[in-house]
Order: C-alpha cells, then sequence, then structure tokens
C-alpha cells in the first residue's frame, strides 16, 4: 500500500471527485461511532474506492481498570461494517473511574504494566478476531520503571502477536521531551512487527529557559523525523505509511505533497535494499 | 490497590483539575530544566482542550451567542463537573443545557440553555440510524375503522425541543456565515420544534402546540384517536387532517401499525 492520509471532514467531496493516488485512508474510530447520517455516507462512499485504516483512541488499553465493553463492541460493528485494512489502538491510558479524558496518557514500562496492557491486547484482538497495531506514544513525562519503551513494544508483540504502529515522530518528541533514546529504538522492534508507521508534525512551546514539544499534528512533518522515517523504512520495509493531521488542516493537496515525499523516500530505500542484496 | 491503578487516579484528578499538579511531581521522573508540575500540566490542558473542543463543535451557535472565550470558560467549567462517561464523544454534553441555565454568568442571555438544548438535538438527529419514512400514501392501505387504532411511529432521529424564546430564527441567524445580519425579534413568541433526520439533511420543523402535543402522544406511543384527544387539550381547534398530512409530507413518520 502507498502512503495514506488521515480522513478530514473537509477533504471527502475532494477525495471523491479527484480520486488522488492515497494508498489507503485512516479514520478515528470514536468519529464513526454515531448509528448513521452523513459521517457514514461519506465513509462507505470513501470505502468503495480505498482501503481504510481504524485507528482508535479510547480504547484505554493501558488503564489499570476493565475495558469498557459497550466501547470494545461498537469498534468490533465498525470493523465489521468496513472490514478495514488496519485496526490501530494507542499504549496509553485515558479511562479513569468511569470518567474519559480524551488524552492519550503514558504509562509506567514495568512488568506490571506490561501484564496489564498484554492482557488487554488479547482481549480486543479476541474480540475483533484479528491483529492489532499498537502504537507507541508521545509524552511530556516519564516515570521510573525497569523496561525501556521499545523493548516494552517488543515484549508486547511477543506475548500478544500484535503488530506495532511506529509513530516516528513521537519517537523524536519524546526523545527530546524525557531522553527517550532514539538510537537503539529501532534496532530494538522486532523487523516483523512493525505494520504501519505514523508521520506527523509537532510544535515547539517554550518553558523558561526550556523547550518542550507538543505532539499536535497540526503542522508539517520537519527534517529530523523524515529521516527517522528513511531509517525505518531501512529496517522495516515499505509497510503503509501514514501522514497524520488533526489540527490546523491544510488543503488536501498540501497533504497529497507529504504523501509524495513519504512514497520517494519509500522507493529509494526499496532501490537501495534491491542493490544491496 | 494496585501501585499503578493508585497512580492513575491521581493523574486522572490532576487532569481534571482535582489535585494540583505538584502533588504528582514525586511520581515522574526528574528533570532540572522543566519541573515536574509543568509537564503535568500539558496533560490537564491537553485534556480540557479534548473535551472542550468537542462540546464546541455540538454547540457552535451558543457559542457564538457568548463569544468564544466565554464559551470555552464555560464549557471547561462543564468539563470538570461533568466529565464524559464514554469515550464516544458525539453524545457528549447531555447535561450541558442544564449546566447552562444554571451558570450565573450566563444568566444574560435567557434563551442560552434552550439553543444547547436544540444543538444537542440536532446532534442527535444527524448521528441517528438511517431509516426511510413513510411515503403520505401509507395511510390508505388502512381501512377507515383501522385507522383509529393506528400506531404511527415518528422517526426514530426525532427529538422535542420547546422554547418561550424564538430559538429556531435564532438559530438560523446564526447559521451565516458571519454571523446574523439582523436583529431577531426576541418578543416573536416561543417555539414548538421537531427536530429530526428522515433522509440525508437534519430539519428542524416547527409546529403549533397542537401538532406538538399529537407528535408527542404518537412518539409514547399512543393510537391516533388518543393522539388526538391530547392535541385538542392544548388547542381546541387542532385540525388533525390537515396537521396530519402535513408532517406526512414532512416525512416525519417511520412506521404505521395496525393494533
Amino acid at each position: 500500500m502507498n502512503t495514506g492520509i488521515g480522513l478530514k471532514a473537509q477533504h471527502m467531496a475532494e477525495i471523491l471527485e479527484t480520486r488522488p493516488a492515497l494508498g489507503f485512508l485512516e479514520i478515528h474510530a470514536e468519529n464513526y461511532m454515531g448509528d448513521g447520517g452523513a459521517p457514514h455516507r461519506w465513509l462507505s462512499a470513501i470505502a468503495e474506492h480505498y482501503p481504510l485504516s481504524v485507528h482508535g483512541v479510547g480504547l484505554s488499553l493501558g488503564g489499570a481498570q476493565p475495558l469498557d465493553l459497550d466501547h470494545l463492541e461498537k469498534l468490533a460493528s465498525l470493523v465489521e461494517q468496513y472490514e478495514p485494512r488496519l485496526v490501530s489502538e494507542h499504549l496509553a491510558w485515558s479511562v479513569m473511574g468511569g470518567h474519559y479524558l480524551n488524552d492519550l496518557l503514558p504509562i509506567p514500562y514495568d512488568e506490571e504494566s506490561l501484564a496489564l496492557v498484554a492482557a488487554h491486547v488479547e482481549q480486543v484482538q479476541d474480540r475483533l478476531g484479528r491483529q492489532i497495531l499498537i502504537e507507541n506514544p508521545a509524552v511530556y513525562v516519564a516515570f521510573d520503571g525497569t523496561l525501556a519503551e521499545p523493548q516494552f513494544l517488543a515484549e508486547l508483540a511477543r506475548r500478544t502477536g500484535c503488530g506495532l504502529l511506529l509513530d516516528v515522530n513521537n519517537i523524536y518528541v519524546s526523545h527530546h521531551n524525557v531522553g527517550l533514546e532514539i538510537e537503539p529504538y529501532l534496532d530494538t522492534l522486532p523487523r516483523q512487527a512493525v505494520g504501519e508507521i505514523h508521520l506527523a508534525g509537532h510544535h515547539v512551546r517554550r518553558i523558561g529557559d526550556a523547550e518542550i514539544r507538543i505532539d499536535d499534528h497540526g503542522s508539517a512533518v520537519c527534517t529530523e523525523v523524515w529521516d527517522l522515517y528513511r531509517q525505518a523504512v531501512a529496517r522495516f520495509g515499505a509497510v503503509p505509511a501514514l501522514i497524520e493531521r488533526d489540527s490546523d488542516i491544510p488543503a488536501l493537496s498540501v497533504l497529497l505533497e507529504e504523501v509524495e515525499t513519504a512514497d520517494r523516500i519509500r522507493r529509494e530505500e526499496g532501490a537501495r535494499h534491491v542493490s544491496a542484496a | 490497590m494496585s501501585r499503578l491503578l493508585e497512580l492513575q487516579r491521581r493523574i486522572a484528578a490532576m487532569s481534571l483539575g482535582r489535585l494540583e499538579p505538584e502533588a504528582l511531581a514525586g511520581e515522574v521522573r526528574d528533570d532540572r530544566a522543566i519541573p515536574a508540575a509543568q509537564r503535568l500540566m500539558i496533560y490537564r490542558n491537553n485534556t480540557l482542550l479534548g473535551l472542550v473542543d468537542p462540546l464546541a463543535a455540538t454547540f457552535p451557535v451558543v457559542a457564538q451567542l457568548v463569544g468564544e472565550d466565554f464559551f470555552r470558560q464555560m464549557a471547561g467549567d462543564f468539563v470538570r463537573a461533568h466529565p464524559p462517561r464514554r469515550a464516544e464523544l458525539l453524545a457528549y454534553g447531555q447535561e450541558f443545557p442544564g449546566f447552562v441555565a444554571d451558570y450565573p454568568a450566563a444568566s444574560s442571555v435567557p434563551y442560552l440553555s434552550d439553543m444547547a438544548r436544540l444543538e444537542l438535538a440536532w446532534t442527535f438527529a444527524y448521528n441517528a440510524p438511517d431509516r426511510d419514512p413513510l411515503p403520505p400514501q401509507a395511510l390508505a392501505r388502512f381501512a377507515a375503522d383501522q385507522l383509529e387504532r393506528l400506531r404511527l411511529t415518528p422517526h426514530p432521529s426525532l427529538r422535542f425541543v420547546a422554547s418561550n424564546w424564538p430559538v429556531m430564527a435564532i438559530w438560523q441567524a446564526h447559521q451565516m456565515e458571519g454571523g446574523p445580519d439582523g436583529a431577531i425579534d426576541l418578543d416573536a413568541g416561543g417555539d414548538m420544534l421537531l427536530v429530526y433526520r428522515p433522509r440525508q439533511d437534519t430539519l428542524i420543523r416547527k409546529v403549533s402546540p397542537g401538532a406538538f402535543a399529537y407528535v408527542m402522544a404518537l412518539a409514547a406511543r399512543q393510537s391516533l384517536a388518543a393522539a388526538v384527544t391530547s392535541a385538542l387539550a392544548v388547542d381546541p381547534d387542532f385540525n388533525v387532517t390537515g396537521e396530519l398530512s402535513a408532517l406526512f409530507a414532512a416525512d416525519l413518520f417511520a412506521e404505521a401499525i395496525s393494533s
């Protein structure tokens, strides 16, 4: 699959009219959990022409409390209805005491968290009857833990058979914010586990003399993140990549330029693989 | 209680403004450049933004009526008092009209709460299940003696909104780019509204008090005959033949069952 973009309401008509060469379109599952109406009408039309990816933000897989089964059922119906090529969720939590925070909160990387997330991932995969991909978070705080993030993800994949959604912007953001080590990150992840890559922009906020990088998906992918993408393609091959933009959404043509850049990098790395072989 | 559960309880309380971030500073890794409390505040801000934005999407006219800054303040206060119960936020804000009605700083806009109810009804109808409406000729297949006992089910997307203010005119005026282009007569009287989506478009239909009572009775699964009685109780001049055919022409009904 070629590179895809996140599906936004303001682009739907243009996508259906002009049919740009997109590998797939990704939706936030929760935006399509209504019973009917325009969102489903548009999505059904899009699904006739493009593969879909369903990206959940609300399951709270890292939550210490049991999963919301109603929410899991809604996700399952959506997946049954649209038969997406990819289904993904986050290594994060967002629900506590019956309240949903609509944020992707970090977890400590230790055995307690690993057992919990693994049980939740298995529960979701059992219900959906398919593999899901788990995305690495962008974080602003870190906890003392016994495992490094890529080790945690590698072990999660090994225990549950889940795939990984590698967000290279999140690696970069977490590297700056809490010193997540970039160098062994990609090499620590099992080669065959990565099933999708996310590319997004972030913004830099100053706090005193220091900088913190906020993962707002509101700007173009930066050079350093493109470099990380190139390294990821070199290691994981031509897995589907996504240009993710959730705020300050530009014209479709702007996103299509980023799609072209991602496709070009993939072709170049693919050619290098062939010549090296 | 597990260590993780306790940690998450405290972070959730911090995110919802019920615990100061300083109280959690010892839980996260120390960093001299940026204090832990300020890092944690990013999560609190993200939660607020992540829950106020869906409210702004559901209540755009309320936001226009009070201004963006006031709306975000009020919505933020609502979020802290009524965090959502589920991760699907399309229906978030069920308690918002009541909250707005009791919000002291908003009391100068007396129709604000009714507008919130109208927008909530609109969003409900927008996301409601798709269902073809009954065609106007649907009643023709019933004999006259069956009609009395007929149960006519309104479209499942239907919500009722009654207000002492002309909320429909206010709502319509705020659908235009740049806001209303003329003054609205607030003394124009109240509105009885049916909000529903029989096909692609979400409709707001103003009806007479009699028709409002009539459709409410039908929605409560009363028979046609009983519904007429309800309508006549509020409006002695209720003309069932004319009103019923107008409602049929407006695609209001989804099902007719002879009982």
